[in-house]
């Protein structure tokens, strides 16, 4: 036996022994010639001459033999792993097989902790990635579905108004379109169904100057232009100045539709105010405009919709702005109230003068952690809330003058959640500002009533 | 009868599925474990051909998005590549295009490939679309496989074999 110096001097470099390792020593037709070396520790011995040839000359296939080659970390087909080296004397070719199952395990615990983590990561982003595609899905499904509900409420509404125009004195569409209208209201259009008729022919033939401040909102646009939602402001527009051009801007966030009506004119009238937010009927009959304001409070608040007012005296003629807030859904009853989120440390207002009142509100604001800011009506303070708006304001439900603040607070453009306390058969005007009532003065029902559970 | 033997390397990205492709191609079995490799694993498998038979020698390489100069080693006297790409990670699409690549520049030769896109059993899951993949069938043969069912694993290898 003699195996060539190269190979002799690799073993040394290797501080290796022939008995650790093995050598299979070939011809230049790859015939099998020798075996030396630990032949069993690789587990070759009881491959024949023939497999023997067959798989090393499969293995070296390309390998320069001249200058010597290796090959690392091969798993052969017995399952041995072995570094091969390949080495070439006198045509003859020797392959040098060095264990390293161990080094090679090691590799491969390390290799495979590595990939598999990695492996995990990239199937939870991708599961984060689908959780967020599938919610956008679903809000943009909600948010076309609430479209929908509109077109389908206001191709209704239009429905009813051309049919009430039509038939003129049939009530029942008309009483139909409001609803479920409260009695005195309904009693007062029934006495004013030819006048409101009227009204009501007008503006279906009338041109709706309307703006979109996207042009992307086509969807909002042929939805709201038909909705009569927007009909008696309109109405309010044109009975308050014949040669005035309403102008409707429209726009959405996704929640909600806002719409702003300008018109040039008057600031409203205490009658008109009290209509619009206060629901409180005037002793006199009504006039177009009063009527029509009437008929928009009562559809805002058929679709939980709000109102603000601003009047800029200084722009020629005066111009009035009406602003509607219209949420893109039916609202939720009153005896259902939204769930919502305070923080620690939340703001909030009340209007009490009633010891007991602000007892039962203490212990409930306290406890859980939230702030309180004991006032009562004044300019400053309205002005303190507008600029600087609390979580929720809480008030005396049978206190005159508190009522009269959140109207006010309201009309300013505050839209945070309002609650009564200790009111029993709520009116009209507490029903239209306040989001929720609370009849029992105990920390449950304060809580129920906020929807906190 | 008479038997012509070829080498064949399997490239792609780590848990592409290079390992269970040719177990199922050489044995007929699927393990569901994932198993890492090492270096490279030897398999061989004969197929029988009317003419003469073909002996391939499976080199199933170690899973990387690019070759070092270590698995470069591997692709000396490759008669033909296999590309394997996992259809539920699109990314691996383009480790796999890059190694062939990579492959044709070291052994500068236009070395016979085909594109196994792997996972066909999950394809709600794939994010390989079907316009990429028609796009790269304009230069390269792609099959998509599934070595959990064994569907168009065989075609593939069959494919290259044509090819050698």
């Amino acid at each position: 036996m003699k195996l060539p110096t190269t190979l002799l001097n690799s073993l040394d470099l290797l501080r290796l022994k022939l008995d650790e390792c093995c050598v299979l020593e070939f011809d230049a037709s790859w015939q099998l010639i020798a075996r030396h070396g630990n032949v069993g520790k690789f587990a070759l011995h009881d491959l024949s001459d023939t497999d023997l040839s067959q798989l090393f000359q499969a293995l070296c296939m390309g390998l320069p033999r001249t200058r010597g080659a290796e090959l690392k970390h091969v798993g052969l087909p017995n399952g041995v792993t072995v570094d091969l080296r390949l080495y070439s004397s006198k045509l003859m070719v020797f392959v040098l097989l060095v264990d390293v199952r161990e080094e090679v395990e090691k590799a491969r615990n390390w290799q495979q902790n590595a990939q598999e983590t990695e492996l995990l990561s990239y199937e939870k982003s991708r599961e984060l990635r689908r959780t967020r595609t599938r919610g956008q899905s679903l809000k943009s499904q909600n948010i076309e579905l609430r479209r929908n509900l509109w077109l389908a409420y206001a191709e209704r509404d239009l429905l009813l108004i051309q049919l009430t125009a039509h038939v003129g004195a049939d009530q029942t569409a008309l009483l139909e379109l409001l609803g479920h209208a409260r009695e005195p209201l309904k009693k007062l259009i029934a006495a004013n169904l030819g006048e409101l008729a009227d009204m009501l022919r007008l503006c279906v033939s009338d041109r709706l100057d309307i703006q979109t401040r996207n042009p992307q909102q086509s969807a909002l646009h042929s939805c709201l232009s038909a909705s009569s939602a927007l009909l008696p402001l309109l109405v309010f527009a044109h009975a308050r100045n014949l040669n005035a051009s309403a102008r409707l801007n429209l726009s959405s966030d996704g929640q909600a539709l806002k719409a702003e009506l300008i018109t040039s004119g008057a600031d409203l009238t205490s009658v008109e105010s009290a209509l619009l937010w206060e629901r409180t009927l005037p002793e006199r009959d009504l006039s177009k405009s009063e009527m029509a304001l009437l008929l928009t409070a009562q559809r805002l608040e058929d679709f939980g919709g709000r109102t603000t007012r601003s009047f800029n005296a200084g722009a020629g003629n005066g111009e009035l702005k009406l602003t509607l807030s219209l949420p893109l859904e039916k609202p939720t009853l009153p005896e259902a109230p939204t769930k919502i989120q305070l923080v620690v440390g939340a703001l909030f207002w009340v209007l009490s003068q009633r010891d007991e009142q602000l007892f039962a509100v203490r212990q409930f604001i306290q406890k859980r952690g939230f702030q309180m800011q004991q006032h009562f009506d004044s300019d400053a303070m309205l002005k303190r809330l507008i600029a600087s708006p609390p979580e929720a304001i809480i008030a005396d439900g049978g206190d005159a003058a508190a009522i009269k603040f959140v109207f006010r607070a309201r009309s300013e453009g505050y839209a945070g959640r309002t609650l009564a306390l200790g009111t029993l058969n709520a009116s009209a005007a507490i029903n239209a500002v306040f989001d929720a009532q609370c009849a029992q003065l105990t920390e449950a029902a304060i809580a129920a009533a906020f929807g906190l559970g | 009868m008479a038997e012509i033997t070829r080498k064949i390397c399997m490239l792609g990205d780590f848990g592409v599925g290079k390992t269970s492709l040719v177990e199922r191609f050489v044995k007929q079995a699927f393990s569901a474990k994932y198993q890492t490799t090492v270096g490279v694993q030897i398999h061989t498998k004969v197929i029988e051909r009317p003419e003469r038979n073909l002996k391939l020698v499976l080199w199933d390489v170690a899973g990387k998005n690019a070759l070092d100069g270590v698995r470069l080693s591997y692709l000396q006297g490759a008669g033909g590549v296999i590309v394997v790409a996992d259809g539920t990670r699109e990314a691996t699409l383009r480790s796999a295009l890059y190694v062939l690549m990579q492959a044709r520049q070291e052994t500068r030769t236009d070395l016979p490939a085909v594109l196994l896109v792997n996972k066909l059993d999950r394809l709600n899951d794939w994010e390989v679309t079907p316009a990429a993949l028609l796009e790269i069938r304009k230069s390269l043969p792609v099959f998509e496989a599934s070595a959990l069912s064994g569907e168009g694993v065989a075609l593939g290898f069959d494919s290259l074999c044509d090819r050698l």
